[in-house]
């Protein structure tokens, strides 16, 4: 008994000396869901060149937002939208400068029609899904290119509605609907064969906040840099987004 | 507060229904497993039990590929419908009926295994028919148990959110129920209208368990939940 006793004790001795050897900066970042995969795509080249370990939470927008606004431990937030940022701005839980764009995303069309002119997309059988334009910055968007095409009043009350971009792509990937409005940056992501939409929506600015404090705060910091560098900025545009702009970054084109 | 009215009334309609069926699958199951020995009936009760412990993204996850076309389920009632069952009112219905089968089911069990034989004897002796031995005999012993176990089936699927997230599709008036409602108001920053929406939740569902909890207490009932 006196032995096992022993062994517990060096287990536990053990387990609590683990967080002490990895004493490299580490920061937590919350994603939207839309930009989740190309982040960590770009993860290893950051923490390998900054030596700053990066903990990623994946979730919508909104929810990351308000679990910002009550006291999560993120140091980093990037938003699929500028509303958010800019909220966090103005509640006073951030200063102006901590907030930039890092992305501006395109929507792109996956499933079985052609464009869309095709009268198979207002098909009654036809199952077709966007994120809730309500919470979703991409939602939105696919909700004012309907609109723009005049098929958002017939199309509506049918619509199969994410709550996130992904799990509007994942409607369309378990076979459950036939179309899906998603972002462009999953057609490359998850090699999908998409259609790519009209310009007929506001642009989806995607800002970043630096939510974290003191040491937190400036490797945060060096995330976001890294992010905006016109390096990564090239390799975006291959990932489905438009390189930044000055117009971008002011908030209109 | 009348933009919500559709989500409250889909939600009572959702577990109206659910409730519903769930007595008509439920009374038979707990008669048959409260009358059951075997070696076996530890894991029947586990699976009853399951969906209590599971967590709601499990169910959630296996319901959307099952509803799919191709998979069984989803064939069958594209065939039979003509129709596909994901992101469909029915398809919550069919969700919520597995998801609250144990609410269902325990307290009716524990109703009809407490149901002294005695009575049900002298039913027979008296050659009464098997519909009037469970219209008069057994249904009125246990039917505190029947109001708790409808009860407590309503108030869960009320109560119902991860699995309608993942299966639901929130559309209005079809499957855009109270819980979804109100993570959309949370999410849209809409915090007036979630706290309508919360506020009612949760005085609707102390209400529903405070009579519950009334009606055990008068009729000096005991039932176990867990």
């Amino acid at each position: 008994m006196n032995q096992v006793m022993q062994y517990v004790w060096a287990f536990i001795v053990v387990v609590c000396a683990i967080p002490m050897a990895h004493a490299a900066p580490s920061i937590n970042v919350a994603v939207a869901a839309n930009f989740a995969a190309p982040l960590q795509k770009l993860l290893p080249e950051f923490e390998a060149a900054s030596g700053i370990k990066v903990r990623v939470s994946v979730g919508s927008s909104g929810a990351l937002f308000a679990q910002i606004q009550h006291g999560a431990p993120y140091d980093l937030f990037l938003s699929a939208d500028s509303k958010r940022p800019q909220a966090l701005v103005a509640s006073g839980r951030v200063t102006v400068s901590a907030v930039q764009t890092y992305a501006v995303g395109h929507l792109a069309l996956v499933g079985n029609i052609n464009g869309l002119s095709d009268p198979q997309l207002m098909a009654a059988g036809n199952r077709v899904a966007i994120a809730e334009p309500d919470i979703a910055p991409y939602g939105r968007a696919a909700k004012q290119l309907l609109e723009q095409a005049g098929l958002w009043e017939q199309l509506a009350p049918r619509l199969i509605r994410g709550t996130n971009i992904q799990q509007t792509l994942q409607f369309w990937q378990t076979g459950n609907v036939d179309v899906a409005f998603i972002a462009a940056s999953q057609c490359v992501s998850y090699q999908l064969s998409c259609q790519t939409l009209p310009d007929t929506y506001a642009p989806i600015i995607q800002q970043l906040a630096v939510t974290g404090q003191g040491e937190s705060a400036v490797a945060a910091e060096q995330l976001a840099a890294f992010l905006r560098s016109p390096q990564i900025q090239s390799q975006l545009a291959d990932a489905g987004y438009a390189p930044l702009t000055s117009d971008f970054t002011a908030g209109s084109r | 507060m009348s933009v919500e009215f559709s989500a409250i009334w889909l939600t009572l309609k959702l577990a109206g229904l659910s409730t519903l069926l769930l007595m008509l699958v439920a009374i038979p199951v707990s008669w048959w497993l409260s009358r059951w020995n075997s070696r076996f009936k530890a894991v029947v009760q586990a699976c009853v039990a399951l969906p209590l412990v599971l967590p709601p993204t499990v169910l959630g996850f296996y319901f959307l590929l099952a509803f799919a076309p191709g998979s069984l389920i989803g064939e069958l009632w594209l065939s039979v419908t003509g129709e596909r069952l994901a992101f469909t009112f029915e398809a919550l219905v069919f969700g919520s009926v597995i998801y609250s089968f144990p609410f269902a089911v325990q307290p009716l069990y524990a109703g009809f295994a407490q149901l002294h034989p005695h009575y049900l004897h002298t039913a027979k002796m008296l050659n009464l028919p098997w519909h009037v031995r469970l219209q008069r005999v057994a249904l009125p012993a246990v039917m505190p148990s029947l109001l708790i176990a409808a009860g407590l089936s309503f108030a869960h699927t009320v109560g119902e959110f991860g699995v309608v997230l993942m299966i639901g599709g929130n559309i209005p008036g079809e499957t855009r129920v109270v819980s979804i409602a109100l993570f959309d108001q949370v999410e849209s920053l809409n915090y007036g209208s979630a706290h309508q929406l919360a506020a009612a939740l949760l005085v609707f569902s102390l209400f529903l368990l405070i009579a519950l909890y009334w009606l055990q207490g008068r009729r000096r009932l005991k039932w176990n939940v867990m």
